[in-house]
């Protein structure tokens, strides 16, 4: 195909405003699939995979369209994360395209994540197709969502395409205006091969499959090709494109898009973002913008029973075959014993990643409360991450310490702008915005510390705008800050998986409230347990909980003794699943009662 | 010669009292008329599902409350029994009933047909708080029974006390043990009261509108009736069961020691050859599955070894004087060190057991915390 005649784009918008159904919908107006296939293709997915030998990610797929001004198209529309916590990937997804549809919902109108997706796709120079979807609901106001687009995003929206892709309204209107309005890739397919590694997974038939767009030169199968990031040489065994069933091609030139398989082994070895090149003539220049994924947050994962040691372990490095983000290092907890310290790219990615290695692996996890990386910076100018609490220790001159901010973008009602701000001042934002999008909405700017952000903020928010607010941030700076490790000790014994870092500012009601959140979850014991909450030696809270003193039962059910032992083994299955500190024993729930606080007791 | 206790559930009440959880149901005398002659079957086949060979020792007829059967039923029930079972020439035969149904010249005829023990329901000696649990009877009741029963020759009888009652205290309590005691009965059963699942009062707890006793409360009368129970010279012998020196109830002990029982009639639970069994609840459905088949068991289990140790242990240690290790060792072919030895080491250290060369059993501090220390037997 031509290369004038190729269109490249991804679909961008907040949660639930219809990306996915409208990406369904074009593909069913090409052609891709029939309507009966579609399902079909959900339904047995698992045998379709079998059948292919390889994963399909459906949302990626090169679609034919026929134009009625004559001329055939193909559309490559590539299928992004959206979530914050995957900005990078989108941000190489998005490399990879020469336009977008910007989707907003016609009834309730921009949201932060669409924000957040439109300046990733200005960074990129793209073109921008609006696209106000939902229009068939009554409550659907598209001019207002015009105003917002023109005044507040600065996007052209006279002629946004009005849609509903649920009903199929504006779908062939859609199809016109992705030819028209987004321009074809340029790039020389004479020059060196330079292409764009923009998506990878593991398959376990094919090993590695990466998605790669090629920018300038051509690639073709039997190829010796070198991943310039990671320095490693493979020759392509196979190269198509996905319409969504793969099709095998014998080359790619300079503007196309479609899936490479080449005996990589290990996720590891292909990078987002990395250069594909040739290894007899490599490119001079690779491709901008490639960078390796930091972990953002940080926790411990410890299996509940210590012989689940090995199966976190090997579950782990299954895992990691999939999703090359999470990293682990074995690490031991005085409190907890063996276990790993686990990074994830976001709080997303963390609660995916846990519910995986529980659900597929049948691992039962303790999970300690997440933490960013704080940065401490010694008098000799050495500079120390620190992505556990219990790191601190030990570190001598420290001359500061440092903290990851973020700027976070909320979006509501303005009839909670009041308890907004009370939010993020507790949680010690600096406002830096704040705009109408349209009466009676308003968007706030902060800049927040990261850590604030872990501890259960987005929770906070949406109780409190009953679920009206859309929040999304990224990442800013690192920024100087009076930190300190506040400890919790039971019965005078440090629990090192307790300890937290906070500001100095908030250490004392933050301990207090702690103390009180433990009490209420450690349940009785046979002796009285003290919980104090601590910064080096110096003690903030107190809380106790007296020992039990009476747990009989008077009557042993008659002669109904399987019954009562039913019971007691019931009683004992959630024993089992607490965690022994010292004498002490600890619900799960515990070592996150720290997300419970709100640091006002 | 093996012997066994065999246990008689009447499923019947003038009223379903607040927080029993039991299997009881409002008398029905059409039902009932149907009732005793399954109850009769299921006794021909429960006789043969223990052997000839075997002695019982021990008749427990409980309820419900089998006296709101007519006595003609009763004694037609006991002599039944006698003909199908080989009861011991020594065998005790309980029979539960409560003062709401004092009949004249009824325990005369209990006597007559071979009853040596009563265990009287009396739960109270305060007007309001037998009006709270929901009781029909009265004070003064009580007493008649008590005295009737003894006046028709039963010199071993049993009362039954709760405590903790919402609004109770310690010092009314020990005048409710006082008033008990003054009746001099050979055996006293001093209950807590505890909020079960599907009962009036777990719904009224819920809703706010029942206060339980505080943990301080109940322990306190608890010790309060210790107290006064030693010092008018009963024997603790279980955790909620005090008697004179040798009228322990012998049926309960057999429980206790995890022995073997065949219980008939609805609800009733078996323990036989290892195997666990328990008959359906519901008395219509008792009495169409009894006609049919003989037998109406709706749950079956084999205890595996380390279930029936747990259950032996949750048991035992109910007894003051708990458990003999070598009978322990020689019923499960293992050393008791080998099986709970890391559990034994805990719980001595927290003081919670005592441990001596042949036997383990709750400490007194362990006493008040029974359940906690059976759970750490459990697996």
């Amino acid at each position: 195909m031509k290369q004038n005649q190729i269109r490249n784009f991804s679909i961008i918008a907040h949660i639930d405003h219809g990306k996915s159904t409208l990406a369904d919908k074009l593909i069913l107006a090409t052609g891709g699939l029939e309507k009966r296939q579609m399902k079909d293709q959900v339904l047995d997915s698992m045998d379709l995979e079998r059948e292919r030998g390889i994963t399909i990610k459906a949302q990626t797929v090169n679609l034919r369209y026929k134009s009625p001004n004559g001329g055939e198209y193909g559309f490559n529309m590539i299928d992004t994360p959206g979530h914050v916590d995957f900005t990078y990937e989108v941000s190489r997804s998005l490399a990879a395209c020469e336009g977008v549809l910007l989707v907003v919902d016609a009834t309730q109108g921009i949201q932060a994540q669409t924000i957040a997706n439109l300046n990733l796709a200005m960074k990129h120079n793209l073109s921008i197709i609006p696209v106000i979807n939902k229009v068939d609901l009554p409550s659907a106001n598209p001019d207002s969502v015009k105003e917002q687009l023109e005044d507040v995003l600065q996007v052209e929206a006279h002629d946004a395409i009005l849609a509903s892709a649920k009903e199929g309204i504006g779908i062939d209107e859609l199809m016109e205006a992705i030819v028209e309005r987004i321009p074809p890739p340029v790039g020389d397919a004479d020059k060196p091969l330079k292409c764009l590694l923009f998506d990878a997974w593991y398959d376990s038939y094919r090993g590695v499959i990466v998605l790669v767009k090629v920018v300038e030169g051509s690639l073709a199968v039997g190829d010796a090709i070198l991943l310039m990031a990671t320095g490693r040489n493979f020759v392509v065994e196979e190269l198509g494109i996905l319409t969504p069933r793969a099709k095998q091609v014998t080359s790619f030139k300079a503007g196309e898009v479609g899936y490479m398989i080449a005996n990589i082994k290990e996720l590891d070895q292909t990078k987002i973002g990395d250069t594909v090149t040739h290894v007899a003539q490599p490119t001079d220049a690779p491709l901008p913008g490639y960078k390796d994924v930091k972990p953002m947050v940080f926790s411990g994962l410890y299996p509940i029973s210590g012989d689940q040691y090995e199966l976190l372990r090997d579950a782990l490095k299954k895992l990691t075959l999939n999703d090359a983000s999470v990293s682990y290092e074995a690490e031991t907890s005085s409190a907890l014993g063996f276990g790993f310290r686990c990074g994830f790219l976001g709080l997303l990615h963390m609660e995916i990643v846990r519910e995986r290695l529980e659900r597929e692996y049948n691992v039962e996890l303790l999970t300690t409360a997440p933490t960013v990386v704080y940065k401490v910076i010694t008098t000799s100018g050495e500079v120390i991450h620190i992505d556990n609490p219990s790191k601190l220790k030990g570190i001598k001159n420290v001359d500061r310490m440092e903290e990851p901010y973020v700027r976070g973008t909320i979006i509501m009602p303005e009839e909670y702008i009041g308890a907004i701000m009370g939010l993020t001042r507790d949680r010690r934002g600096i406002q830096t915005k704040m705009e109408y999008l349209a009466p009676g909405t308003v968007l706030l700017e902060y800049h927040l510390p990261f850590n604030e952000i872990v501890l259960d903020f987005y929770d906070r928010l949406k109780s409190n705008t009953r679920g009206y607010a859309s929040f999304d941030y990224e990442f800013l700076d690192f920024r100087a800050s009076n930190l300190v490790k506040l400890d919790i000790l039971l019965n005078g014994e440090l629990v090192d998986a307790l300890s937290l870092i906070c500001h100095k500012d908030k250490v004392y009601f933050l301990g207090r409230d702690l103390a009180k959140k433990l009490k209420e979850q450690i349940p009785r014991q046979m002796y009285e347990v003290v919980i104090q909450a601590a910064v080096g030696t110096k003690v903030l809270a107190r809380e106790t909980i007296k020992a039990l003193r009476k747990n009989v039962l008077a009557k042993c059910y008659g002669g109904d003794i399987t019954r009562k032992r039913k019971l007691l083994e019931k009683q004992k299955a959630g024993k089992k699943k607490m965690k022994q500190v010292g004498k002490v024993e600890i619900p799960q729930e515990a070592f996150l009662a720290v997300l419970r606080t709100d640091g006002k007791s | 010669m093996k012997s066994i206790g065999l246990y008689i559930h009447i499923p019947y009440c003038l009223h379903k009292c607040g927080y029993c959880d039991f299997n009881s149901h409002a008398v029905d005398p059409a039902e009932m008329e149907r009732f005793v002659p399954a109850l009769l079957s299921e006794i021909d086949h429960g006789a043969t599902r223990i052997g000839e060979e075997r002695e019982v020792a021990t008749v427990f007829i409980g309820g419900g409350t089998p006296t709101t059967l007519p006595p003609q039923a009763l004694e037609t029930l006991l002599s039944h029994l006698r003909q199908r079972f080989r009861l011991a020439g020594d065998a005790e035969i309980t029979l539960e009933t409560n003062p709401a149904t004092l009949a004249p010249g009824l325990f005369e005829r209990l006597r007559e047909a071979g009853v040596n023990r009563l265990s009287v329901g009396i739960q109270s000696f305060d007007a309001g708080e037998l009006k709270l649990l929901e009781r029909v009877h009265s004070v003064a009741e009580a007493h008649e029974t008590v005295k009737a029963a003894q006046a028709a020759g039963f010199y071993n009888l049993s009362m039954d006390l709760m405590f903790a009652l919402p609004g109770q205290t310690a010092r009314r309590f020990r005048k409710h043990l006082e008033t008990a005691l003054a009746l001099r009965p050979e055996h006293l059963s001093t209950y807590n009261l505890t909020i079960e699942k599907n009962t009036a009062f777990y719904n009224m707890h819920r809703r706010g509108q029942l206060a339980m006793a505080a943990e301080e409360e109940q322990l306190a009368q608890y010790q309060e009736t210790l107290g006064v129970m030693a010092g008018a010279g009963y024997e603790h012998y279980e955790i909620s069961n005090f008697c004179r020196p040798g009228r322990e109830c012998r049926h309960n002990l057999i429980y206790w020691n995890n022995g073997e029982h065949l219980g008939l009639g609805p609800g009733a639970s078996s323990y036989l050859g290892g195997v666990r069994s328990r008959n359906c609840k519901l008395p219509a459905r008792y009495i169409r599955e009894v006609n049919a088949t003989g037998r109406a068991i709706e749950f079956e289990e084999t205890l595996k070894p380390r279930e029936a140790m747990g259950e032996t242990l949750m048991l035992g240690l109910r007894l003051l004087k708990g458990i003999a290790i070598d009978a322990f060792e020689a019923r499960f072919k293992t050393s008791f060190r080998e099986v709970y030895g890391k559990t034994l080491d805990g719980l001595l250290d927290q003081n919670l057991i005592q441990l001596d060369d042949n036997r383990i059993a709750l400490s007194p501090k362990g006493l008040f915390l029974a359940d906690s220390v059976i759970l750490e037997f459990i697996t």
